[in-house]
């Protein structure tokens, strides 16, 4: 045997290509060497990152009192999904959902203790649902609250059915928790659509059958069609309303032109002190009045900040609207992982503001409204522009050289001539030439449309002039 | 003939891949080389080249694995100063290699980089270039630089030598090795076992119109392209060629005593004999060189490697850590789409003019980069990155497009930070290319920074010029998804 493996030795020295032991020894000893001096350089590279920004906890939930549901008082708002494209806010119908980044939300969101999800028939031009849908496929239905609403469109019985049936399907389930009439503004929109043509006795008829579990709308008209909703023998289980700190903490007039071409605004702090005349649980839909009070203006900010130097602006709106009364949640439409961390940190454990904070909030919307900004949340109900106006961009342009105090003034300054180009390029930048507003004809289709009750061809002339005359000094 | 032409090609695009990585030159004279490369071409979704490419294989066979592929070149050089001229017929391992072909597609659809990281030839020879022959250049211009300023000239000025990590250079070292070794003991061994685009050109070289072929009735069985052959592909005593493992080197061509092995026609072929030196000895004093080479590095900058060398604290650069949430590179959207896409080449690395990119202490995972600010921050009038990457694992961006776009945002750290602690620092705000830092007083009595999430893009200015260590005391975390503000 000896002989035999000593043979087998020789061959394999021989052989062209083969490793002697010898040789095998020598590099995988200086491999092992090699390695181990690398590894005690890399214990060393794997530091973590050493922050203390304060990790969340659990969301807090809070019980309806209609009906005993534990619900995260942070809701899962479906309506301003990102996009693949990278653009941020709410979106044209036919961007493609980056859905990969909702599901990582969604994850996390569900993993903190979040289970209240809001989504509707006409968002993302009916994608939202479905995204939902997919995204909840690996939780229990039972620990999850959906709600959905019926789009707001001339339908009839049948179509009613249909597109309750779709909503079904899309989101992949049986029941929905809590169901809304869509956008309620006026009592004759309300009475044709629901009354007279049976819709809401198929939807009370629903109810019954457990395919709906709690019934409400949301609410977006005036005066006369709130009484006339609450005057009516239906129970409503829910209602959900517009409310935050920059509507309730001071009272806006809408422009006598307005006024007058559109019907008359309910003010959201009326709406809100006549619901808490009735014991229907509240949720909240724009607390952030469309994003605007998480970027608020730098002068309002710094008030905010002085009081509490780590908390976002977001925050402060979030702690406001759920600490109102007979509010149960808040919805947020989260879109960016940002977004819904910085949330978990305001909700996981919530914390009413404080009454000294509460001042503070009042002195920075006091700060906030004094100042010139148009009153745009960037809702985009306005557009499309018959006349291919970009609306909202303009407004946003705008601004946010409010915000940041950046508005260029008085030739004497001496930064005028650089604020004056950024101004300028920003312009072109974020408004494409032939969307600018220059070029509105003051036609007022708009007016109808905007729900923040903007005089917008007023506020197109005023920032088209301002643009022109930057234009023309040289 | 064609053998020359074939090495001289072959020299060229070498030449012009390592010189693209220890360079940072962008210039479209050099990007060619990568933009050639099959994997990336198909994952950046240019099918023209992908196409191209493949049809060049079929009418000329694999002439990619012997002029284009950089890994593959590699390895030509190590097998002349190996087995060149010793090698020997052997049987190939079909199954073996579709297993490994499995394992590389099945990672590319399933987005595990680790595995097809390692795999993709393309990226390995990137690494090895980025990781070890970088560092010996700038080794070398600094050497070139100490003479010029010997003599007072200005011609070359001295380069910091930057080892880009301990985990890429691990990684590289390792790869080195291994195909090192094989090719060194075996020619192309790597290509014709493991490699997947060895396996998949194969697949067509089987079909491919042209290449070399033995005429049975010429052969007499002698062998001697046998011992040529480094991908071990010719079986003399049958004078048959596996044309599944031929990388069309031609190398077999030149040697036949009996003229029986032709690519194109055969009248072609004439041979001046070529002369092959015993070479251990040339290896070993190459081997001398660039052990001695990497060890001066370690002694002249101790700083980069052995973080805690004892210097004065405020000169020492801080310590890379591992993120809560990696910043990626501008255009690459969010770590998953990065992660399918990235093949790990680090040319990206490579050509960074402000050295943010790198893949720190990160070896469990691919060797994708991200950024970590100790060295510099990604300035705003660069997208070189974006603009190099041949896998599109980084998007193209325009310059604008990049002056606002939120890669990530930075977090302030007040149990660190001087300010906290009413001391006077203006490092990070006033060095913030979009003024999105400010100090402010709280009612609490203490100073803050506060940071304008919608003004903050990411850029690390402020985590790099922070005096803090070895952490800063204000810190990007990159976003989920990057996004235009």
């Amino acid at each position: 045997m000896d002989d035999k493996s000593a043979k087998q030795n020789a061959a394999n020295a021989e052989a062209p290509g083969r490793v002697s032991r010898r040789t095998f020894l020598k590099t995988a000893g200086i491999g092992v060497v090699g390695a181990a001096a690398i590894t005690t350089g890399l214990v060393k590279l794997g530091q973590q990152e050493e922050s203390d920004l304060p990790e969340p906890s659990e969301v807090t939930l809070r019980e309806n009192p209609k009906n005993g549901d534990m619900i995260s008082v942070l809701g899962f708002g479906f309506m301003r999904l990102p996009f693949l494209s990278g653009s941020s806010g709410p979106a044209p119908a036919n961007g493609i959902i980056d859905e990969a980044a909702v599901f990582r939300m969604v994850d996390r969101a569900i993993e903190s203790g979040v289970n209240y999800f809001d989504t509707a028939y006409v968002y993302h031009g009916g994608k939202s649902e479905v995204v939902l849908a997919r995204a909840l496929q690996r939780y229990r239905r039972d620990k999850i609250f959906i709600s959905d609403k019926m789009p707001r469109m001339e339908l009839d019985l049948a179509g009613a059915k249909e597109v309750f049936q779709t909503q079904l399907d899309r989101l992949q389930t049986d029941y929905i928790d809590y169901y809304m009439l869509h956008n309620q503004t006026t009592t004759e929109a309300y009475k044709a659509m629901y009354e007279e043509s049976g819709i809401l006795d198929y939807l009370l008829a629903e109810k019954e059958a457990g395919r709906i579990r709690n019934l409400g709308w949301s609410f977006h008209g005036d005066k006369e069609c709130l009484e006339y909703l609450l005057s009516r023998p239906v129970e409503w289980d829910m209602a959900l309303l517009q409310l935050n700190y920059h509507d309730l903490l001071h009272e806006y007039q809408a422009p006598p032109y307005v006024i007058a071409r559109t019907s008359q605004p309910s003010p959201p702090k009326w709406n809100y002190e006549r619901m808490m005349q009735t014991d229907i649980p509240l949720f909240v839909m724009e607390p952030l009045l469309g994003g605007r009070l998480g970027r608020l203006s730098r002068k309002a900010m710094a008030v905010l900040s002085q009081e509490k130097p780590r908390d976002s602006a977001a925050s402060w709106a979030f702690r406001y609207a759920a600490g109102l009364p007979h509010v149960v949640g808040v919805l947020s439409g989260m879109t960016y992982m940002e977004h819904l961390d910085d949330n978990l940190r305001t909700f996981g454990p919530y914390s009413p503001l404080s009454e000294q904070e509460m001042t503070v909030l009042q002195n920075a919307v006091a700060i906030f409204v004094s100042q010139d900004v148009v009153r745009c949340t960037y809702c985009n109900y306005c557009i499309p522009c018959p006349y291919g106006i970009d609306i909202p961009a303009v407004f946003a342009h705008f601004n946010r050289y409010v915000d940041d105090e950046q508005v260029p003034k008085g030739e004497r300054n001496a930064d005028y001539e650089q604020a004056r180009r950024a101004y300028l390029v920003g312009y072109d930048r974020s408004v494409a030439e032939l969307s600018q507003a220059q070029r509105c004809t003051g036609c007022g289709k708009c007016v109808k449309l905007c729900p923040q009750w903007i005089d917008i061809p007023a506020e197109m002339s005023r920032l088209g002039r301002f643009a022109e005359q930057l234009r023309n000094e040289v | 003939m064609l053998r020359k032409i074939r090495t001289a090609a072959a020299i060229v695009v070498f030449t012009l891949a390592c010189f693209l990585f220890v360079s940072g030159s962008l210039s479209v004279y050099f990007t060619w080389v990568i933009h050639a490369q099959l994997v990336p071409a198909i994952l950046s979704g240019s099918l023209i080249t992908a196409a191209l490419l493949l049809s060049v294989t079929m009418l000329f066979g694999r002439l990619y694995c012997s002029v284009l592929c950089p890994l593959g070149i590699l390895q030509d050089i190590f097998s002349r100063f190996g087995a060149a001229g010793r090698f020997q017929y052997s049987k190939g391992k079909p199954r073996m290699r579709l297993v490994f072909l499995l394992i590389f597609v099945t990672s590319l659809l399933a987005g595990t980089p680790i595995i097809f990281n390692l795999l993709e030839p393309y990226s390995a020879f990137g690494r090895i270039a980025a990781a070890i022959l970088s560092p010996v250049w700038q080794l070398g211009i600094n050497v070139l630089a100490r003479i010029a300023e010997h003599y007072e000239s200005y011609l070359v000025s001295a380069t910091p030598v930057w080892i880009k990590g301990a985990a890429s250079l691990t990684v590289a070292l390792l790869t080195l090795l291994v195909i090192g070794w094989l090719s060194y003991r075996g020619g192309r061994s790597w290509c014709n076992t493991v490699c997947p685009v060895g396996t998949a050109l194969g697949f067509l070289n089987r079909y491919a119109l042209i290449h070399p072929r033995i005429k049975k009735a010429d052969c007499v069985h002698c062998g001697i392209c046998a011992k040529k052959c480094k991908a071990s592909c010719i079986d003399s005593k049958k004078a048959c060629i596996d044309a599944s493992r031929c990388v069309v080197c031609l190398n077999c061509l030149d040697v036949c005593p009996k003229k029986a092995l032709s690519y194109t026609v055969p009248k072609w072929l004439k041979t001046p004999g070529h002369h092959v030196h015993s070479t251990t000895e040339l290896l070993r004093r190459n081997f001398a060189v660039a052990a001695a080479g990497t060890l001066a590095t370690l002694l002249l900058k101790p700083a980069s490697v052995f973080p805690d060398s004892g210097e004065v604290d405020a000169l020492t650069r801080k310590r890379p850590y591992r993120r809560a949430v990696p910043v990626l590179p501008p255009g690459a959207h969010s770590l998953e789409t990065f992660s399918d896409h990235c093949t790990g080449c680090q040319l990206c690395v490579s050509i960074c003019p402000n050295q943010v990119l790198s893949v720190s202490g990160q070896l469990l995972e691919a060797p994708q980069p991200n950024l970590s600010f100790e060295r510099g921050y990604c300035r705003p009038n660069c997208v070189d990155c974006s603009n190099v990457c041949p896998t599109g694992a980084i998007r193209p961006i325009t310059l604008p497009e990049k002056s606002a776009l939120q890669i990530g945002m930075a977090v302030a750290v007040p149990a660190r930070c001087l300010l906290s602690q009413g001391e006077i620092c203006v490092a990070c705000s006033r060095n913030c290319p979009t003024a999105a830092i400010e100090k402010m007083e709280a009612n609490d009595g203490k100073s803050y920074l506060t940071i304008n999430t919608e003004h903050c893009t990411g850029c690390g200015a402020c985590e790099y010029y922070c005096p803090i260590r070895p952490q800063a005391a204000i810190q990007v975390r990159g976003n989920d998804v990057q996004r235009l503000i």
